[in-house]
C-alpha cells in the first residue's frame, strides 16, 4: 500500500474543473428537533424501565404510577382550556416544522467550481465594501439570497450612498446571481 | 444525516404533532364540559383506580414494562446516534491501480494542499481541506476564510484553477467539490507590500 501525498503543483494536464457538488442546504428545525424527539423517546424508555425495576424489587411507589394516581379523581375545570390550547398549539408548531422546507441560505460564486457563500458572509462583504467609501462612517447590512439591504451613517459626502452602493454591487458582481443592494442613507445628526 | 433519517424526523414530529392538536383539543373541550357534544359518554370525572389494579398492579405487567423500556430505549438511541454524520474516508484508490498494485492517495491531504495553495491568494486569511463522504457522495470539502475586502472574482478564479488541480491530483470520477468562502467580520490589519 503506498499513500502519497501530492505536491504543491499539481501535474498540469487535463485540468478538467472538479465538478460541483451543489449548494449546501441546512437541515432547519427539523435538524435539532429530530434528535430532541429521539431524547423524549428515550426518556419514556426510562420512565417505564424505573416502573418495572421497581415493582420487580417488590416496591410500589414508581413515577408511573404516582402520575396515574395524580389524575384519578380529576374532574373538568376551566385550567383545562388553557392546558388543551398550549397542547394544540404545540403540536401546530410540530404538524409545520415536520412540512418546513430546509434552509437555504447559500449563493454560488460565478463557475463551475461549486464555491459559495452564505447570506451572512454575503452581509459582511458588502458591509466591508461600503466601509472603504468616502464619507462612509458606519455599515451594517442585511441579507438574504435576492436582496442586500446596506444601512450607512455618512458625514453629509454628497453621492457617498450611489458610490457606496457601486462599492457593493462590484464587491458582489463575482457571484453567480448577485443580490439586488437597497441602500439606506443616515447622517451624522439627523434625527431619523 | 441522512435523507432517511431526516425523512423519519419529520414523519415522527408529524404524528406526536397530530396527537397532540387531538390530545389538546380533548382536554380543553372536556375541561369547558364541551366533549359530551361529540361523546356522548364522556366521563364526569377521571378514575384510575381500575387501570392501576388491572394494569400496573398486574403480574404481567413488570415484565412487559422491562421489555417496553429495552425496545424503546434501544431506538430511541438509535434514533438518536443516527444523526451523528458519519462522513470520514479512507484513503482513496487511484485510476491505474491493478492486480500488480493498488495506488491509494490519501485524499484529504490532497484537499489541505490545495487549500494551502488557496490561502496564498489575496485577501484569503486561511484555508482548511478534506475529504469526507457525504450523502453517498465524494466530496472534497474545502473552506476558506477570507477579508472583507476580498476581490471575489480573483478568488472563484483561484478557486477554480485549485480544484482544477485537485481533480487532475485525485483523478476520480464520482469526486464532487464543495468550497464554503467565509468571510471574516473585520478586517486584519496587515502589513501590505505594493
Amino acid at each position: 500500500m503506498t499513500t502519497t501525498t501530492p505536491g504543491r503543483h499539481a501535474a498540469d494536464q487535463s485540468r478538467a474543473p472538479l465538478p460541483s457538488a451543489g449548494l449546501p442546504t441546512g437541515a432547519g428545525t427539523i435538524g435539532w428537533l429530530g434528535p430532541l424527539l429521539a431524547v423524549l423517546l428515550v426518556g419514556v424508555a426510562v420512565v417505564l424501565g424505573q416502573d418495572a425495576w421497581v415493582r420487580l424489587n417488590g416496591g410500589t411507589t414508581t413515577w408511573l404510577g404516582s402520575a396515574v394516581a395524580a389524575l384519578d379523581g380529576l374532574s373538568p375545570a376551566p385550567w383545562m382550556a388553557a392546558v388543551g390550547v398550549v397542547l394544540v398549539l404545540v403540536g401546530l408548531w410540530l404538524v409545520l416544522k415536520a412540512f418546513g422546507r430546509r434552509k437555504r441560505d447559500a449563493l454560488a460564486l460565478r463557475g463551475s467550481s461549486g464555491a459559495h457563500l452564505t447570506t451572512g458572509d454575503v452581509a459582511r462583504l458588502v458591509t466591508g465594501a461600503a466601509s472603504q467609501v468616502d464619507g462612509v462612517l458606519d455599515a451594517r447590512t442585511s441579507a438574504s439570497r435576492r436582496t442586500a439591504t446596506l444601512s450607512i451613517t455618512t458625514t453629509g459626502t454628497p453621492g457617498a450612498d450611489s458610490q457606496a452602493q457601486q462599492a457593493a454591487e462590484r464587491a458582489l458582481s463575482a457571484l453567480a446571481s448577485p443580490p439586488r443592494v437597497r441602500v439606506r442613507a443616515t447622517t451624522t445628526g439627523d434625527p431619523s | 444525516m441522512s435523507r432517511r433519517v431526516l425523512g423519519l424526523d419529520r414523519f415522527l414530529a408529524l404524528l406526536l404533532g397530530l396527537v397532540l392538536i387531538a390530545l389538546g383539543a380533548a382536554v380543553g373541550a372536556w375541561g369547558l364540559g364541551q366533549l359530551t357534544r361529540v361523546w356522548a359518554s364522556a366521563p364526569e370525572q377521571i378514575s384510575t383506580a381500575g387501570a392501576t389494579s388491572t394494569v400496573l398492579e398486574a403480574s404481567w405487567w413488570p415484565g412487559a414494562a422491562a421489555a417496553g423500556a429495552v425496545v424503546l430505549g434501544l431506538l430511541g438511541l438509535w434514533w438518536l446516534v443516527a444523526h451523528v454524520p458519519r462522513r470520514s474516508t479512507g484513503p482513496l484508490r487511484l485510476s491505474g491501480s491493478d492486480r500488480s498494485g493498488t495506488l491509494l492517495v490519501d485524499g484529504s491531504s490532497a484537499a489541505q494542499t490545495a487549500a494551502e495553495v488557496l490561502a496564498e491568494t489575496p485577501g484569503v486569511r486561511s484555508a482548511s481541506g478534506r475529504v469526507v463522504s457525504d450523502r453517498g457522495q465524494l466530496l472534497a470539502e474545502i473552506s476558506v476564510t477570507a477579508e472583507p475586502s476580498v476581490d471575489l472574482a480573483e478568488l472563484a478564479e483561484a478557486v477554480e484553477r485549485t480544484t482544477a488541480d485537485l481533480n487532475t491530483v485525485l483523478g476520480r470520477s464520482d469526486l464532487r467539490g464543495r468550497v464554503a468562502v467565509r468571510i471574516a467580520r473585520r478586517e486584519r490589519s496587515q502589513p501590505r507590500v505594493h
